[in-house]
């Protein structure tokens, strides 16, 4: 309360009784209080925003609205009135995201605690937005999810705010035009962004290095102001020939002006950034200029124009300009460059993006050019050359990596590819000797022989399907880790090819010692989930799960504690970073996976007979209703780049590959994640939820459970259906891509229909029971009463007794032949059991779901006889004779009388009968055991 | 094992006027945001570190000692570093004069990024942290965050860095958290070239000097970063927990000054060795 201490203002003294009911949860007053001031003073926006708050707290949130529009027309601009605009516009957005159904902050921790994330901002977490002055609307201007919302009112709200900072000459601080400069570039402000970063304002950018160069860069290019453009990378290219980031916005500008025929002013600057490059011989002059100082410097050349020229080819040649050679040969440049740096490891990196400028034959020519400039010793006895040091060892090694770029490699026939994996390995051996003091954290020069050698070994096995050629690999790479034992390279092709072999085993030492953890989860976890539980090896399965979910559950809190800390300390440009960083995390493709495949999982290790399905279902807090999967903003978080990869471009993997291995994991996520819930529905737990959402459930509990039971199957089956689609297409990706999915095998071994099949039984017996309890239900009631000294009859409940009679028979018949079905089944599981002296009397669920359904039977039968019984009990009871019949003569009344004991004579009969049968039928149910 | 920097010291005599900030990060309920009077403007600091304010770095300290519990291996520091340099021969390759620059795009590194870096954090002396402690980097000094992107999109190597220190004290400066530069983009220069970078920001907040700690074993990065100019201003016994039974290891505490410090008195070498507990 101290803070109030200076409040001067006699609106403040106006409004402060308004604010104080507020903030005692006394909506009442606020708004009497508030229509009291504003019959006095008309224009106090401030207590207009507070009545609406007022009204929205007390659920009128029409009013509320329409008030925080009218208020919001008026443009007010006083502190007080933005301020409550603020909270009451949070309290609107809070509200709008709880009736969307956003996640209840139910208790079921674990598998949904994730699920919150999407909407919580700290907004709601009732910590205050800004560390500027409590500005609430700018932050949630960069926060907001809702882009129309943040468009239409809190960025407008909060760009207004800082107008008003900017007039009164407050704006001080960095981070305060940082916020000022998003604000407008979220509007769409870009003119407005772009003078507020090139005025005095945007002087004060200066934590950042070149934050105010690369934001200029983004808005001319976002203006498609291409001369600026131009004349700034210009000039940016000048200070750093280095900096790559400039030659595209450079080149792209370039060919902008020669798409709209610029030209330069006659007179004057070409524009506010200085001189314009607009002809390619321009372009090309000012690239060679730079190449020429890098040419002539005492100390080693940039690579930066020596690649740029590369690049410019690629563009001209990509957009059919007749100046594409204006640069020179593409062969003769690319010799230039790998003379000048092909003693770097990331020469290869490099060229191998602009290979494609090479013509198909020229390839030879341009690995023989590339080999006359590698020194080699004397050839040895086995006709191989070696280098004699490390940079002669990275050039000779270059041109491998090129050869097997181009394709060289691959179109070698058996014998060619045995020769050169001999020659590799010879390389490999022989540069072993540069790193005879590396220590254990260093990698060898010539690890990347050793590599390659098993690549293309893998090569051959995967082209002649020669098994030996795979145990050379994993022999020649076990050899290298002994070698080099820090070498992910090795480690992560070993791990995929003892995967492919079906042996897991050596994989989990292979992949703890990768010591991936945290964010790696995500990114290459999936090389341990896809092949632990699909090779049996079950607790490394679940604790590979594990790891991944501990990291991803606690995402959530992370993420949103340093959303706070972006706003304390001004990172405004982080926030929506991190809220990104948020969402893809709990959107992960990974996360869904291992979230259900670790439930499944457990129970497949757990629950082995019904009570303890339930039991486990009710533990995981699993529920049927809930699809916990965000199955349309799923994020492919994978790093499906992290093996070191030398193919040519049409043997890598490509966006359709990517695309495709998506579609076809998320298939397989959804039969997964179906079965799961149909699983979780076998049992009365896994649909805890309905039962207490009382919007959802209906008196029939078990009506409801079956439909539910049956769309999910249905959903099931058209999952299915896609999924054999899918299956059908036989993608086949690069080895070093992305694994497959266990799609494809289980629908051909037939796995996939077995369950769905097994689990649509469990609905038809569902079905038996409330259908056959419902004729019942139908059959029940009163066949003959007296009331208020009537005789009344309900002939239709008789004839509902026989239909139920009728089905009865049926369902009895048909179970009986399941019985026979069944019954060899289960005692050969008995004499197994017996043999295995296995006490555990587990059967398999289809046996429980009969024995279930008998039992069921017996007491709708049990019932349905008592109803008879009960019926001719009351029936006899009834004392006809004590009618009173008025207005009827005593003959008449008597012949009246005589007809209802004919039919309550008859209904007599037809009950005995009727009860006789059933009774019947229900001692046959003891036939039914298995 | 990475250990947490002491921050009380910089708490006590934060020089940077931390003014309304201060309070604000602690009111949370939402009467006190109602109040007009919060609305008020209140004077803001106006020293090169501004937005940066210092006073919630106690709360960073726990957050920090919470990450070293996460932390099963490795560096702070220039430990990282020293991976750059890997291979013992390589060193001829590192001129220290920052001179030469990698081809190459230097720009703020983004939380995309950590979905990424595997290349480079696969190595064995990288350290992998746990995502509060990349995200505290990137809320509270993300200008210190560089990552350098090669051509091809291929992340090249980081540098994760912070100003701390107290102004009064004339112990504001720079620090190195880590560095790391992927195999295949080795012996470049590009580690001299992040360390030139961190440098030119720590001159521009006025820091005293940048620091960093690396393991007394590193030789290679040890050297390297006397070629940039950095030399050992105290040792750290025992900074670095083993985690399988080897003993600890020492650290070299290494400084370099700034311009600010025209005496170069920051980097007058400690006669003895101190402990971790010690460190401020």
């Amino acid at each position: 309360m101290a803070a109030r201490g200076h409040v001067q203002d006699p609106n403040d003294r106006r409004l402060r009784p308004i604010y104080d009911y507020l903030d005692n949860g006394n909506n009442k007053m606020a708004i009497q209080q508030a229509d009291k001031l504003l019959k006095k003073h008309k224009d106090l926006h401030c207590a207009k925003v507070l009545k609406a708050i007022g009204l929205q707290r007390t659920g009128k949130q029409d009013e509320a609205f329409s008030l925080a529009q009218e208020v919001t027309t008026l443009e007010p601009t006083d502190d007080n009135s933005l301020q409550a605009l603020t909270i009451l516009y949070r309290e609107m957005h809070r509200r709008k995201y709880s009736l969307n159904g956003s996640p209840s902050a139910s208790s079921r921790a674990g598998h949904q605690a994730v699920r919150s994330g999407g909407e919580e901002g700290p907004a709601q977490r009732g910590v205050p937005l800004s560390p500027l002055h409590g500005l609430c609307p700018r932050g949630r201007a960069i926060s907001a999810k809702d882009e129309k919302l943040a468009q239409t009112m809190f960025l407008p709200l909060a760009e207004r705010m800082v107008e008003k900072m900017v007039k009164e000459e407050k704006i001080e601080a960095e981070a305060e035009v940082q916020l000022y400069f998003m604000i407008l570039e979220r509007l769409g402000k870009c003119e407005e962004a772009l003078d507020v970063i090139r005025g005095p304002l945007g002087e004060k950018l200066t934590s950042e290095l070149q934050s105010r160069e690369r934001k200029c860069m983004m808005l001319y290019t976002r203006l498609e102001r291409w001369p600026e453009c131009n004349a700034l990378a210009q000039k940016l290219l000048l200070k750093n020939p280095d900096d790559w980031q400039f030659y595209p916005s450079y080149f792209d500008s370039l060919f902008h002006l020669m798409d709209q025929s610029w030209s330069p002013p006659e007179d004057g600057e070409h524009c506010s950034e200085g001189s314009v490059h607009h002809t390619v011989a321009e372009v090309v002059r000012f690239v060679e200029e730079r190449i020429k100082v890098e040419d002539e410097k005492d100390s080693r050349s940039l690579r930066g124009p020596y690649l740029a020229r590369l690049e410019l080819m690629h563009r001209l040649r990509e957009r059919g300009y007749p100046e594409e050679n204006l640069p020179g040969e593409p062969l003769n440049l690319m010799v230039q460059f790998f003379r000048k740096f092909g003693d770097k490891p990331c020469c290869i990196t490099d060229l191998k993006i602009y290979l494609h400028l090479l013509s198909p034959d020229q390839h030879v020519q341009f690995i023989n050019r590339l080999s006359e400039v590698v020194p080699l010793g004397e050839q040895g006895e086995d006709g191989f050359a070696f280098p004699e040091d490390t940079k002669a060892l990275q050039r000779h090694l270059c041109v491998c990596q090129l050869s097997r770029a181009l394709g060289l490699h691959h179109s070698l026939d058996v014998s060619g590819k045995l020769h050169l994996i001999a020659e590799l390995k010879a390389h490999y051996h022989h540069g072993l000797k540069f790193g005879n003091s590396a220590l254990k954290t260093e990698l060898q020069f010539s690890d990347m022989y050793c590599l390659m050698a098993a690549h293309v070994y893998i090569d051959l096995w995967t082209e002649t399907g020669d098994e030996d050629m795979v145990w050379q690999c994993l022999g020649l790479l076990e050899e290298g880790l002994s070698h080099s034992s820090s070498n992910a390279q090795f480690k992560l092709l070993l791990l995929l090819l003892y995967c492919r072999l079906g042996s897991f085993e050596p994989v989990v030492d292979l992949y703890s010692s990768l010591d991936a953890k945290h964010i790696q989860h995500d990114t290459i976890g999936v090389l341990l989930t896809r092949y632990a539980e699909s090779l049996g090896q079950f607790s490394a399965a679940s604790q590979s799960c594990n790891f991944s979910l501990r990291f991803f559950h606690s995402n959530q809190k992370d993420t949103s504690e340093y959303i706070i800390q972006a706003y304390k300390y001004g990172a405004f440009e982080k926030i929506p970073e991190f809220i990104a960083l948020r969402n893809r995390l709990n959107q992960s493709l990974h996360f869904a996976q291992v979230r259900t495949e670790r439930m499944l999982l457990d129970l497949y290790l757990e629950a082995d007979i019904v009570l303890s399905l339930e039991e486990s279902v009710k533990a995981m807090s699993l529920s049927s209703e809930e699809d916990d999967v965000p199955w349309d903003t799923l994020r492919d978080n994978r790093d499906l780049t992290v093996f070191t990869n030398w193919d040519p471009k049409q043997r890598q993997l490509t966006d359709e590959h990517r695309t495709r291995s998506l579609e076809e994991e998320t298939a397989w996520l959804r039969i997964r994640s179906l079965t799961l819930r149909l699983l979780a529905s076998l049992t009365p737990s896994g649909h805890a939820a309905s039962q207490q959402n009382s919007e959802m459930s209906n008196e029939n509990g078990v009506g409801d459970r079956s439909s539910l039971h049956r769309s999910l199957l249905s959903q099931l089956n058209q999952t299915l259906h896609a999924a054999a689609q899918i299956a059908e297409k036989r993608t086949q990706y690069p080895l070093l891509g992305p694994p497959s999915t266990r799609l494809a095998s289980a629908l051909s071994v037939g796995s996939c229909h077995c369950q769905a099949a097994a689990l649509q039984l469990s609905v038809h017996l569902q079905e038996l029971e409330s259908a056959g309890l419902e004729i019942l239900n139908k059959s029940k009631g009163d066949l003959l009463e007296v009331k208020e000294s009537k005789l009344k009859t309900q002939p239709s409940l008789l004839e509902n007794l026989v239909f139920f009679l009728e089905t009865v028979s049926i369902v009895l018949w048909s179970a009986s032949y399941c019985a026979k079905i069944l019954r060899p089944l289960k005692t050969s599981l008995q004499k197994k059991k017996k043999k295995k002296k296995d006490a555990n009397t587990a059967m398999p669920l289809v046996v429980c779901g009969f024995q279930e359904l008998t039992g069921n039977l017996q007491d709708l039968l049990t019932q349905a006889v008592e109803h008879i019984r009960g019926q001719e009990s009351g029936i006899t009871a009834l004392k006809l004779a004590s009618l009173t019949l008025e207005g009827c003569s005593r003959e008449e009344a008597s012949f009246t009388k005589a007809a209802m004991d004919k039919v309550q004579s008859s209904y007599l009969r037809s009950l005995q009968e009727v009860g006789d049968l059933l009774k019947k039928r229900a001692e046959t149910i003891k036939n039914l055991k298995i | 094992m990475w250990k947490p920097e002491q921050l009380k010291p910089l708490i006590s005599d934060c020089s940077c006027g931390s003014g309304g900030l201060v309070t604000f990060s602690h009111m949370s309920s939402f009467a006190v945001n109602l109040l007009p009077a919060v609305i008020t403007m209140t004077p803001r600091p106006t020293c090169d570190f501004s937005m940066r304010s210092h006073s919630a770095l106690a709360q960073q300290g726990a957050d920090m000692a919470l990450e070293r519990l996460q932390c099963s291996l490795i560096p702070a520091g220039g430990a990282t570093g020293g991976s750059d340099w890997c291979s013992s021969s390589s060193s001829s390759s590192v001129d220290g004069s920052g001179s030469r620059r990698k081809m190459t795009s230097l720009r703020p590194f983004t939380c995309d990024d950590l979905f990424k870096f595997n290349n480079i954090n696969l190595d064995p002396l990288t350290e992998t942290y746990g995502i509060p402690f990349y995200l505290q980097y990137l809320a509270h000094w993300p200008e210190y965050f560089i990552v350098a992107e090669a051509p091809g999109g291929e992340l090249m190597g980081y540098i994760m860095g912070k100003a701390e220190g107290s102004v009064a004290r004339e112990e504001w400066h720079g620090h190195v958290t880590a560095l790391s530069v992927a195999p295949e983009f080795r012996r470049l220069g590009l580690a001299a070239k992040l360390m030139e970078m961190l440098e030119e920001i720590s001159e521009r907040k006025g820091g005293f000097f940048v620091d960093l700690f690396v393991r007394v074993s590193n030789q290679v990065a040890v050297n390297m970063y006397k070629r940039l100019g950095y030399s050992v201003y105290r040792t750290v016994i025992e900074y670095y927990s083993a985690s399988n039974g080897e003993p600890d290891e020492d650290a070299y505490d290494m400084r370099k000054a700034l311009s600010r410090d025209t005496e170069k008195k920051s980097i007058i070498p400690l006669p003895h060795p101190v402990r971790p507990e010690d460190i401020e």
